[in-house]
């Protein structure tokens, strides 16, 4: 597991643990090192709002901040990285006059980084969750390394347990706007367990993207499609040519 | 929990010891029999595969909620 030193810290001192995450074996960890810990996703029900459901966590989280208790909240991954009750929670906390802080983790983008060899520094690194990219018709540089979050999930407000196959064929059609239909596209999910398990990485066509194996939690990277060009008078300005 | 939580215990373990760790390396096959692991699931665990993994674990510590994904879409008010 990828727990930080400080985030150990903060589980073993804290008067309650409530967490919300996404494999089993950190939830087996949380409850042997804090046997009182509660889980919040006890509030997740099928048809029920999700916004309703961020809510209730919120309260939850609060309430024990509310009668003078020091409260740890743990999250899969980054707790700030599609973390909506997460950072909801650090926000009332302040706005009710209580000291809040988020400690920063390893999130999902952190192990594609490691695990697909790939530096945003070089050409760069644009993400968006994917709903989100189709409903708002996003225009990528093709220039730099596009990367979509929750691609299995495109469009779905509730419960799920299989990819969205007419939300792929939204998201390949949509991409298809601006690069070739047979770019390399990689579908990843990074393992929980890197020293057992290997991550998932499928390089699929665009084109092939809708019928591809797509893990429900999986990611999807966008190579660039291009060579960005500079500007040389931008260049020239700066004292670099 | 099913089974005898051998796989869960093993990998909890192994994740803060680096003396384990080592040890997987040199012989993974071997280190997950002496932490009482099956047979079948050594062989998952040695495929490596994350889905057959992620299924044995949670077959094993079945019960517990796992978060699904973050809605960051709000639909259009009526």
């Amino acid at each position: 597991m990828q727990v930080t030193p400080e985030a150990a810290a903060a589980i073993d001192r804290a008067d309650d643990v409530l967490y919300l995450v996404a494999d089993p074996l950190t939830a087996e960890w949380l409850q042997r090192a804090r046997p009182e810990s509660r889980s919040l996703g006890g509030h997740y029900a099928p048809g029920k709002d999700r916004g309703q459901t961020y809510a209730e966590m919120v309260e939850e989280l609060l309430a024990p901040v509310r009668a003078g208790r020091d409260v740890c909240a743990v999250f899969y991954g980054h707790p700030g990285v599609f973390v909506r009750p997460g950072h909801e929670a650090v926000r009332r906390a302040r706005a009710e006059g209580f000291a809040a802080r988020m400690l920063p983790a390893v999130s999902a983008l952190d192990c594609l980084v490691a695990d697909l060899a790939i530096d945003p520094g070089v050409a760069g690194l644009v993400s968006y969750e994917a709903t989100d990219f189709v409903v708002h018709r996003r225009r990528p540089d093709t220039g730099a390394t596009l990367v979509l979050w929750q691609i299995g999930v495109i469009g779905e407000l509730g419960y799920a347990t299989d990819p969205s196959r007419a939300g792929l064929a939204v998201l390949a059609e949509r991409l298809e706007r601006s690069y070739p239909r047979d770019h390399e596209t990689i579908v990843y999910e990074a393992s929980p367990y890197p020293l057992v398990a290997d991550p998932f990485v499928l390089r699929v066509p665009l084109e092939a993207l809708p019928e591809a194996e797509v893990p429900l939690l999986s990611t999807l990277v966008v190579p660039p499609a291009r060579r960005s060009r500079r500007h040389r008078p931008t260049i020239a300005r700066l004292g670099l040519s | 929990m099913n089974g005898n939580g051998a796989l869960a215990s093993f990998l909890t373990r192994l994740s803060d010891d680096p003396q384990l760790q080592q040890a997987y390396v040199n012989d993974p096959e071997g280190t997950l029999r002496d932490a009482g692991v099956s047979d079948d699931t050594i062989g998952t665990i040695l495929s490596r595969d994350l889905s057959r993994v992620k299924a044995v674990l949670e077959k094993e510590l079945s019960g517990l909620h796992y978060m699904m994904f973050m809605v960051v879409f709000d639909p259009p008010k009526p």
